[in-house]
């Protein structure tokens, strides 16, 4: 078996951890994993969504050596209006940042506009914030915190998809 | 099915699942490694290739009957790559997780990297390792 690699989201002041990688990233207007749908606590115009602080698990590495080259970008962008998904992930100048508990106010960590194509190397950080080191059995990435900004001038049915991609030594 | 034994520790095995491609890696000397060992029925890592006496590196499809094996004849400047790109893609209002894997595999020589990519359709694709 190939290495088992989730993607987990905390959430709470107690840093609830939740694998969605089954699941979905409905951002809403609380602070929940696996939302059920985007109606169910819905984003007023104007407002934000909760941060989502995400991270790459490396559940089990089974016959493989270790992975590597951490990438997250959104890979379509149905957002309407002026509506902006914000993260903290970048190839350069990258610093990892600790765990704090999700908010909806303008997020100080996730200020970044997320890269819209694949990033040419890594954009996510593993242990110090290095992003060229590599995750073991059981190890983590840095955090990647994101935030939906929902604009004034949005309309419903917006929709995206972010992708998370590692390289895989086995 | 065939199980295939991974030792990660000296009498601690787990089982290996066939991959839908695999590596074999040929030497100077006639003798071999391959990642699925199908006489000793033992998984091997890519790092137990010994480079310095490569000469092909062979990937071939499960359905070896169906689909022409891929070779890289190799030389000694060669740095030898060999990885999976995975990708996971989660969405907002627009169905289910993705997963997708490209087997990747090429070199790394004083003029850059040359990396073949095996989609997941079986086509190829030759980067220079930067996807972009």
């Amino acid at each position: 078996m190939a290495a088992d690699v989730n993607i987990v989201e905390s959430n709470g002041a107690g840093e609830t951890e939740t694998d969605i990688t089954s699941g979905n990233l409905n951002m809403g207007s609380g602070d929940y994993a696996s939302i059920t749908s985007s109606a169910t606590l819905p984003i007023a115009a104007g407002a934000n969504g909760y941060e989502k602080w995400l991270r790459f698990k490396v559940e089990d590495i089974s016959t493989s050596d270790h992975i590597k080259t951490l990438k997250v970008w959104m890979s379509t962008d149905s957002l309407t209006g002026s509506d902006a998904m914000l993260v903290y992930a970048t190839e350069s100048s990258y610093a990892s940042k600790a765990y704090a508990q999700p908010v909806a106010t303008d997020s100080t960590v996730a200020t970044y506009a997320i890269p819209t194509s694949e990033p040419t190397g890594a954009n996510v950080g593993i242990g110090a914030g290095v992003l060229t080191a590599t995750l073991g059995d059981g190890e983590y990435s840095n955090y990647i915190p994101i935030q939906l900004q929902v604009a004034a001038d949005t309309t419903t049915g917006g929709s995206f998809t972010l992708s998370f991609k590692y390289e895989e030594v086995a | 099915m065939t199980v295939y034994k991974f030792y990660r520790e000296p009498g601690r095995y787990i089982e290996a699942q066939p991959e839908r491609w695999r590596w074999e890696a040929y030497y100077t000397d006639g003798s071999s490694l391959k990642q699925f060992d199908d006489k000793e029925l033992l998984y091997h890592q890519f790092r137990e290739i010994d480079q310095s006496k490569l000469d092909r590196f062979v990937m071939r499809h499960e359905k070896s009957y169906l689909v022409p094996a891929i070779t890289l004849k190799f030389k000694p400047w060669m740095k030898l790559i060999h990885y999976y790109e995975n990708t996971v893609s989660m969405s907002m209002g627009r169905g289910p997780t993705r997963h997708e894997k490209v087997y990747c595999f090429g070199y790394e020589g004083s003029k850059g990297k040359t990396i073949i990519r095996i989609l997941p359709d079986d086509s190829i694709e030759v980067t220079d390792g930067s996807n972009n």
